[in-house]
């Protein structure tokens, strides 16, 4: 799963929403994820739900894949409804022995259980349909502005690049270094947290100094190579804007719209 | 170009490139080492990589470690999106800037020790106060319920985490620190370091949250 962060959550289809402009799928998901806090009862949250599944199904994802990568918030979910379930008072249905079952409670249980599976899978859809770098120069873009009163935006966005591109390396390395260490009897496996904890240290130290060390030759490298901190840098893959971005806009407003007016 | 001022531009670059390996390691920290505590609540040592970096470089460089690493696991491999990723950088800034910044001023174990330990309690504070706030939006709680919640959950969980943290800052730091500078890969103590970002900015940063904060509370009355 950590080994190709390059490629993070993407799941590669030819679908519509693959091909839109990253700047637009951001823009998307934010205002997906205002509106999950915009309404209140169960009409709102029908109609989100129905606008998520069409989405879904634009993406040719399948929903298996989807719920798939969720399950480890399920836990998460499953607390949140078992305290909206007993913290609401209300009328109450029935109950047993020391457990009262309101009606408010059972309501807003399912309520928030649902909102936070939509929330989960609105976040996860930026992720599924655009690959980090995509994700990475959209941002830079929408941050653009900010370079004006003085945040390096394009450096920040290098360096987001940077780590996409040595996560994978540096993951081998800490690897090797583990294997090295447990066999010269480091214990990395015990279910002891102080001792795991302790065996860190013989593991961080070669991984923080291999790291400066390739730190350093990526800095000669780039500088060699030209790269300046403040200069204007073009493009590999420059980012457009195509018919179907406003398109998408226009839905995205729509949608906005609707959630507001509901 | 002077040669003073094209010797500061390869000192900002391998700061930068220094800075996006800390931020590699963070996330690497975050993949490997992960430890259940209670609920939905894990530990990971990622705050310990943003302190490292902020005692090496200072308060502003452990903000922009929190920040790409924050944002590389938003884009990646997290699930809670956006507000998990604010969440995150707040929660690291308030332990990390805190401590790098009264580290900064003068450099010893006593203000290390000091420094972390307003850090620690700044950062409860901070992270119990962003729950309240947050959480009910979230997850859709009552209010009471949190608020019933920060004492036995939050309360002893940032505890623990902040007290690890510590711990583990410390355990690292030296043998960290003074492999470095033999092998000279990270500069020597007294030279001056250019920062990358502005005061100004990061003042107008906490501004922002404060306003924010307020925002939201008048929003959820």
């Amino acid at each position: 799963m950590f080994k190709n962060a390059v490629f993070g959550q993407y799941y590669s289809t030819d679908s519509l929403i693959h091909q839109l402009d990253p700047r637009t799928k951001i823009i998307g998901s934010i205002v997906l994820f205002i509106s999950f806090f915009m309404y209140n009862d169960y009409r709102g949250y029908i109609f989100i739900t129905i606008v998520l599944y069409t989405v879904i199904r634009v993406t040719e994802i399948p929903l298996k894949y989807i719920l798939s990568c969720v399950r480890f918030v399920l836990m998460l979910i499953i607390v949140t409804m078992f305290f909206n379930l007993f913290f609401r008072k209300g009328e109450v249905i029935f109950t047993y022995k020391y457990i009262v079952f309101t009606k408010e409670g059972i309501y807003a249980a399912f309520l928030s259980g649902g909102r936070l599976l939509n929330l989960v899978i609105g976040a996860s859809l930026l992720t599924l349909t655009t690959m980090p770098t995509g994700i990475t120069s959209g941002l830079e873009c929408l941050f653009s502005p900010l370079a004006k009163v003085g945040v390096p935006v394009g450096a920040m966005a290098m360096m987001i690049s940077i780590v996409l591109r040595f996560i994978p390396i540096l993951f081998d390395e800490f690897h090797n270094i583990i294997k090295a260490q447990t066999v010269r009897g480091g214990d990395y496996e015990s279910k002891n947290v102080i001792k795991r904890l302790k065996s860190l240290l013989p593991a961080m130290l070669p991984l923080f100094v291999s790291a400066f060390r390739k730190s350093n030759e990526l800095a000669v490298a780039m500088e060699s190579k030209g790269y300046q901190l403040k200069s204007m840098r073009s493009k590999m893959k420059p980012l457009y804007y195509l018919k179907e971005d406003y398109v998408a806009f226009f839905c995205i407003v729509f949608y906005f719209v609707i959630v507001i007016c509901l | 170009m002077s040669s003073k001022e094209e010797r500061n531009t390869n000192e900002q670059l391998k700061k930068m490139t220094a800075l996006a390996m800390m931020s590699a390691i963070a996330f690497l920290v975050v993949a490997v080492i992960r430890i259940p505590v209670i609920l939905f609540l894990k530990y990971e040592p990622k705050d310990v990589i943003i302190m490292l970096g902020g005692f090496i470089f200072g308060p502003t460089s452990a903000f922009v470690i929190s920040l790409v690493s924050s944002v590389v696991e938003m884009i990646t491999v997290s699930e809670t999106g956006i507000l998990g990723c604010i969440m995150n950088i707040i929660s690291s800034c308030s332990f990390a800037c805190t401590a790098a910044f009264i580290y900064k001023r003068k450099k010893n174990l006593v203000s290390a020790i000091s420094g972390m330990t307003i850090g620690y309690v700044f950062m409860v504070i901070c992270m119990l106060a962003w729950n309240y706030l947050i959480t009910p939006i979230y997850m859709g709680y009552p209010r009471e319920a949190v608020a019933e919640l920060l004492i036995p959950v939050f309360l002893p969980f940032n505890l623990v985490k902040g007290a690890l943290n510590i711990g583990i800052t410390m355990l690292l730091y030296k043998p960290i620190i003074i492999t470095l500078r033999r092998l000279n890969l990270i500069p020597k103590r007294d030279t001056a370091k250019p920062e990358m970002i502005s005061k100004k900015v990061i003042i107008g940063a906490i501004l922002l949250l404060i306003v924010a904060a307020i925002a939201l509370l008048i929003l959820s009355k």
